[in-house]
This record gives structure tokens, C-alpha cells and sequence, in this order.
């Protein structure tokens, strides 16, 4: 269903967001955002236990840091793919590391795509830009067990 | 006397007692046979000799028909006394002490009639009848008749026989002295003492001979055998067959500090040892008394509580039957060589220990720096961007001139140099971070260890270098390589980067050439990376592989850390990596390593 995507941002330093934030803006990407700065947050949300919660009948998009507290993302990766409710959500993993074998157990668990934060600040733009792109043309799925 | 020829000796000289007793035993009823006999003889002779003279005395009385005047009588005795006269010179078988004599009662005196020794006839003496000598005649002459061990008229021991004679009232003594009778008996008795004697003394000296080499050895192999018990230092205890200890050696007691041995001997020795030693100790005993040899390592302190540690050995001790008849336990003191391997082991786990630790560190550190790192050059990015859109407002046509010109040398001149600067500091600080990050990540890496094949793994990594080759204008020739033991993804990062040096340190006069060669040498493969670039110092060459040397100074390009990071891999795999320069020829980076 078409409705416009709410992107959820899981993110715990500042500087990174507003990065991200000014990026996402430079693309042309005004989807209304939800910001979360541990990952314990952005699992309450989406099971619906904190004072946020997800809203039904929205389709969500997770741009997942790894570096987290309480939580961190690759947790939060695993416990939302095991649900079968949840896990239709893309989730992109945005993050400093590029260990190989972190990277190939985020895709083993399911990530949409893995995105690091390079060195290059062109890359980061372009990695971003191709996020928006994909935003604003994919018919995101509808998070299940909603009506 | 030494104790190994006593008891042989002592048999002597008891058997000697024992046949010297028979021998004494045999003789003395020998002699009492004698004498019955000798008794018996002369009896025999007296009695013949009294016959004798009384038939003679009645032929004598008998010649004047009918005349029995005293005369004849005297007549008669005359002639009886001459022939006795005869007779006794005649006598044979009376020895040298033998005598035959007669007597007649005369009141209370008994009257010698013959001469015989100690006694003449002319002064007759006279003795008492019945007192304490002349024992013999006394009987004689109250009838008696017999033989016997008596005293005679001298009062000395005789063997006498006596006989009445019925003519004139005589009696009549053949007498032996006992002394004569018992001599040739006494000189059996000293012959067989002294053939005794020296027999035992012969006897005696000829064991000591015949022995003495059996002794000698004897004592020399005891000797031996000591010497060898003593010189060794080890603990050295012969046991029975149920385990008890029967005996321990010297150096045994002193390492045990057992002061008095008899509180250790008797007692089972498995006892000693605790917890699963003892099982050992029973399994090591079964083992030997199997006819093997039973072996354990073990933990048993010293009476005064000393830590010991030993290691034990035991073997069977074969009896006369071939089959085990004691064990013997060889227990060596190997108590430093356990604290020396403990303490190498505690060593070896705190280096351990803090290696893990710094590799954490080191990771940590340079994980967190990421963060940051990131947000600073983000933000240099959008500091770009910003300065392009303030460039943009500045162009606006109705800005004063000398505010124009004061904001372009700002925002075209300064502020950009600014961030060039700000931009290269960074991707330094870049640069060392992902260095330190890679390297710590070593030591967390898992290393699998696979023959390779070489030529393979030196193939993708020149592939991979393709653009990296064109961009520095060289050429790279790989020969064919032995095969080694490493880790694939390792081994070709370790070849890469020894390649991406040849191609940063080529020399800008010629093409650069790179050649990759591989040969056997003994255990190990032995890799060789040549190149034709500029070369290393003499004074440098060592130090090429310490982490972020950066040769010639340079400090673009990589952080220093590549050749570390070779070392690092190729020496955990068990090889060695070095280098062979010579400055402005090029340089040969070789890699051993072993093939399994």
C-alpha cells in the first residue's frame, strides 16, 4: 500500500545524525523521521512496550547503526528478523565497521543492504542518495499483523 | 671372626665335639671291657696257680708213706713256696706293674710269704687284717674268691684277683695296678683329642682356603653392589610383591628426610602416595609384578613436608624360579624440573594474558577513534558544501566591491586552505586507525592452517593488484612456486602487501619489475619478492618491518604498518620474513615458510 514511509533512525551519536539527517534532505528525502539512540528504544517501539510506539497501518524503514548501548544493532537485526511479524521490514545497517565477518553476519541475518561509514564523504553522499532513491521508488511491504 | 666364615666354623667345630664324644664314649666302654676281661685273666690265673700248689702240697704230704710229722708238713710248705717262687719269676701276661703273691692270716695280721714289691722277706711286714689296704688278700683269705678294683697292701688302686688256697691257710693275689690297666686307654684318649683337634684346626684352615676366593667375591660384589646403591642419588627401595617396603637406599632416606628407618620399613609403600597417585603407584606395582616395567609421576613430600615431586620406575627382581620375587623401585627427584615447567607454564599464560589484553586495547582504541573520525570529516564535507553555497550568495552582482573581494580571499584562499589541512590531518589519523585495527585484528584471527598451493594464492593477489600494476606502469612476473603451509586469505594479504611496496618504492628512471620466485630449502619453502625499485639504507633495513616506519619519510600513502603486518602473519604461521637491498638497485623481500 502506498502511503508515504516513516524512516526510523536508530543512531546514538550526534554528529552521525545530523549527517545523515542533512544527507537524507540533499537527496530530496522529507519522509517524517524517528529518532532512537539506543537500540533497547527502537525494540520497545516495535513491539509496542514504551511510550512510543509503531503505529499500525505505516510502513517503516530502519536505518540501523551497530555501535549502540543498551542494545546494540546487530541484536536488534537479529530479534526483529526472527519475528515473523516484523521481519518484512527492510533494514539497512549503516555503521563504522567493516569487519568482514560483521558484515556477513548482518547479511546472514538479513539486512537489506550494509552501508559503512567510509572514509570518503562522496561515498557516504552517494550511499545515502541511493538510499534515498530506493525510498522514495519501492513499494515498501506493510509491517504484518496490522489490519 | 668375619661373619660369612663363623657359621661354617661353628658347624666344624660342633661336629668335632660330637665325634670327639663318640670317640671318648667308645674308648671308655672299651676300657670297661678291659677290664672284665683283664679281671677275668687273672683270676683264671690265680685260681690255676692255687690248684696248683694245693695239689702240689698234697703230693708232697703224701711221699713218706703214713708220716705226717710236722716235718713233712714243713717240708711240703718249702717245696710249695720255691715252686711259687718259680712260678712267679715265669709268670707271663702280669705287665710291668703286675704281682702274684701269697699270705697267710696270722692273728690280726696278714704275713706276706713271697717277695714282691716294696716288701722283702726277711723283714715281713704286717698288716692290719681288715684295714683299708690289702683289701684283696683280706678277701682272699676269708675265702672269698674273685677279682676286682681294690686297694692293695700299698693302698694304691689295683686290678686284683684273689683266690684261698686251702693248704696252709694261704691266700693268693695276682694284682694289676689300674693305672697300668688304663694307660694304653687314657693314650687313646689323647690321640683321639689330638687327632680331633688338629682335624678341626685342618679342617677349619682348609675351609678358610678353599672359601676364601667365594668370600672375596662375595665381598666384592656386596661391595659393588653398595657403591652403586650409594653413588646413585635417586631414592632406590626394594619392595615385596604385596607392595611393603623392605628395604631403601641412603639417598633414598636423605631425600625423604626419614631419620629413623625402621619407621618406613614394613609399611605399604602405595600408602605414600595420594589421590590418583596411589592409583598409579597400585598399577605401576601390577605392572612389574606382571614382568613389565610399571611407571608413574607423582607428588609425595618428605617426612618433614618438603614438596617433593618424583618420577618412579619400577621393575620385577626375578627369585631363582625366573618368576618376580620383590620389586624394585627407582625414584628419581624431579621436583625442580616440575617448578621450572610450572613456572614456564604460569609464564607463558600471563604472556598470554597481556598479549590479549593489548590486542583488545589496541582494538577498542582504535574502534572508538572510528566515531569520531567520522563525524569530523563529515562535517569537513559539509563545511565544503556550506562554503560553496556562501561562494554562490557572494556572486550576487550587488555586493560592495571591497566586501567582495574581502569574502572571496576569505572563502576562495583561506578557509579552503584551512580544510585541506583539516582534511589531510584526518585521512592520516584515518589511516593509522584502520592500520592499528588491522593489525590487532591478527592476533583475534582465527589462523587455518592448509597446505596451499601457492601459485593460486600469489595469482589472485596479482589479479586483485591489476589496476594498482597499470596505475604504477609495472610489470610482475611470478615463476613457479613451491607449495606451504598457511592461511589463505592471510598469505595473499601478506603478498599483497609485500607487491603494493614494490609498486610504492619504484624508481622513477626505469620500469618497475617485479618478480615473484619460490624454492625448496630443507624444511621450508622459501618465497622471494624482487623488485628494481630504489631500494633500502643499509642502516634502515632492519627497521622496515617496525609498525608505522615509513622509509625515506613519506607520509602519504599507508600508514608504515604493511610490512608489519607481514611479519606478523608469516612468523604466526612459523616462518621467518627479511629483506636484501641495496639503495638505488631494488630490493628482494624474502618469505620461509614451513611446508609441513
Amino acid at each position: 500500500m502506498k502511503k508515504e514511509v516513516v524512516i526510523l533512525i536508530a543512531e546514538d551519536d550526534e554528529a552521525h545524525i545530523v549527517l545523515i539527517q542533512r544527507n537524507l534532505k540533499r537527496a530530496g528525502i522529507a519522509n517524517e523521521q524517528v529518532l532512537f539512540k539506543d537500540g533497547k528504544a527502537v525494540l520497545d517501539f516495535m513491539y509496542r512496550r514504551g511510550e512510543r510506539q509503531r503505529l499500525p497501518d505505516t510502513a517503516y524503514l530502519l536505518l540501523l547503526d551497530i555501535k549502540m548501548p543498551e542494545v546494540n544493532g546487530v541484536e536488534v537485526l537479529r530479534q526483529l528478523k526472527a519475528d515473523p511479524g516484523l521481519k518484512k521490514m527492510p533494514v539497512i545497517i549503516v555503521t563504522t565497521t567493516d569487519d568482514p565477518r560483521e558484515v556477513d553476519r548482518c547479511h546472514e541475518l538479513g539486512c537489506s543492504s550494509y552501508v559503512t561509514k567510509p572514509v570518503d564523504y562522496e561515498q557516504f553522499v552517494e550511499a545515502i542518495r541511493r538510499l534515498g532513491l530506493y525510498l522514495l521508488v519501492v513499494e515498501v511491504p506493510k509491517v504484518d499483523g496490522d489490519k | 671372626m668375619k661373619p660369612d666364615v663363623s657359621q661354617p666354623l661353628r658347624s666344624i667345630a660342633v661336629l668335632a665335639t660330637a665325634a670327639l664324644g663318640v670317640a671318648l664314649i667308645s674308648i671308655g666302654l672299651l676300657y670297661n671291657v678291659s677290664v672284665h676281661q683283664q679281671g677275668l685273666r687273672l683270676l683264671g690265673m690265680v685260681r690255676e696257680q692255687a690248684r696248683i700248689i694245693e695239689a702240689m702240697a698234697a703230693h708232697e704230704m703224701q711221699r713218706p708213706a703214713g708220716d705226717t710229722s710236722r716235718a713233712v708238713q714243713d717240708d711240703a710248705f718249702v717245696a710249695v713256696m720255691s715252686q711259687l717262687r718259680a712260678a712267679q719269676n715265669k709268670l707271663a701276661g702280669l705287665g710291668q706293674t703286675g704281682e702274684l703273691y701269697v699270705a697267710r692270716r696270722e692273728g690280726d695280721s696278714i704275713v706276706y710269704l713271697l717277695a714282691h714289691r716294696g716288701q722283702s722277706l726277711v723283714h715281713p711286714a704286717r698288716m692290719v687284717f681288715g684295714g683299708e689296704s690289702g683289701e684283696p688278700m683280706y678277701r682272699a683269705l676269708t675265702g672269698r674268691s674273685g677279682a676286682g678294683i681294690l686297694r692293695d697292701y700299698r693302698g694304691a688302686k689295683v686290678l686284683a684277683a684273689y683266690e684261698p688256697v686251702k693248704v696252709f691257710g694261704l691266700g693268693m693275689v695276682a694284682a694289676l695296678d689300674l693305672s697300668e690297666v688304663r694307660a694304653p686307654f687314657l693314650k687313646a684318649d689323647l690321640i683321639v683329642l689330638v687327632a680331633t683337634l688338629v682335624f678341626t684346626i685342618v679342617g677349619g684352615l682348609l675351609l678358610l682356603v678353599v672359601s676364601a676366593p667365594a668370600r672375596r667375591r662375595l665381598r666384592e660384589n656386596s661391595e659393588f653392589t653398595r657403591r652403586i646403591l650409594a653413588a646413585s642419588p635417586d631414592c632406590i627401595e626394594v619392595l615385596d610383591l604385596e607392595g611393603r617396603l623392605l628395604f631403601i637406599s641412603d639417598a633414598g632416606r636423605q631425600l625423604l628426610e626419614i631419620d629413623d628407618p625402621q619407621t618406613v620399613l614394613n609399611t605399604s609403600w602405595p600408602d605414600f602416595w595420594q589421590g590418583s597417585d596411589h592409583e598409579a603407584a597400585l598399577r605401576a606395582i601390577a605392572a612389574a609384578k606382571a614382568g613389565g616395567s610399571g611407571m608413574l609421576e607423582g607428588f609425595c613430600p618428605s617426612r618433614k613436608g618438603t614438596p617433593r615431586w618424583w618420577n618412579v620406575v619400577i621393575q620385577p627382581m626375578a627369585g631363582s624360579d625366573g618368576k618376580p620375587e620383590r620389586l624394585l623401585a627407582t625414584s628419581r627427584d624431579i621436583t625442580e624440573r616440575k617448578r621450572t615447567e610450572e613456572e614456564k607454564e604460569r609464564l607463558a599464560r600471563e604472556v598470554e594474558r597481556r598479549k590479549v589484553e593489548l590486542e583488545q586495547l589496541i582494538y577498542a582504541a582504535s574502534h572508538d577513534l572510528r566515531t569520531p573520525m567520522v563525524g569530523v570529516q563529515g562535517f569537513v564535507g559539509e563545511l565544503r558544501r556550506s562554503l560553496k553555497d556562501l561562494l554562490a550568495e557572494l556572486s550576487r552582482p550587488d555586493l560592495p566591491p571591497e566586501f567582495r573581494q574581502r569574502m572571496t580571499e576569505l572563502t576562495g584562499a583561506e578557509i579552503p586552505e584551512s580544510l585541506k589541512f583539516i582534511d589531510a590531518g584526518v585521512k592520516r589519523m584515518n589511516g593509522l586507525i584502520t592500520g592499528l585495527l588491522r593489525l590487532s585484528r591478527l592476533g583475534r584471527a582465527e589462523f587455518q592452517a592448509e597446505l596451499l598451493d601457492m601459485n593460486r594464492v600469489v595469482g589472485e593477489v596479482v589479479r586483485s593488484l591489476e589496476f594498482a600494476a597499470r596505475e604504477a606502469g609495472a610489470k610482475v612476473e611470478v615463476s613457479d612456486l613451491p607449495a606451504a603451509l598457511g592461511d589463505r586469505m592471510q598469505m595473499g594479504q601478506a603478498f599483497s602487501n609485500l607487491v603494493e611496496n614494490a609498486f610504492k618504492y619504484r624508481s622513477p628512471d626505469r620500469e618497475p619489475v617485479i618478480r615473484i620466485t619460490g624454492r625448496r630449502d630443507g624444511g621450508m619453502a622459501v618465497y622471494t619478492v624482487e623488485d628494481n625499485g630504489i631500494g633500502i639504507a643499509p642502516e634502515q633495513q632492519q627497521r622496515v618491518f617496525i609498525p608505522f616506519f615509513r622509509a625515506d619519510g613519506r607520509t602519504d600513502g599507508g600508514e608504515g604498518l604493511g610490512l608489519t603486518i607481514v611479519s606478523r602473519i608469516v612468523e604466526r604461521l612459523g616462518g621467518r620474513v627479511w629483506v636484501e637491498s641495496e639503495p638505488g638497485k631494488g630490493s628482494r623481500f624474502y618469505v620461509a615458510l614451513p611446508t609441513g
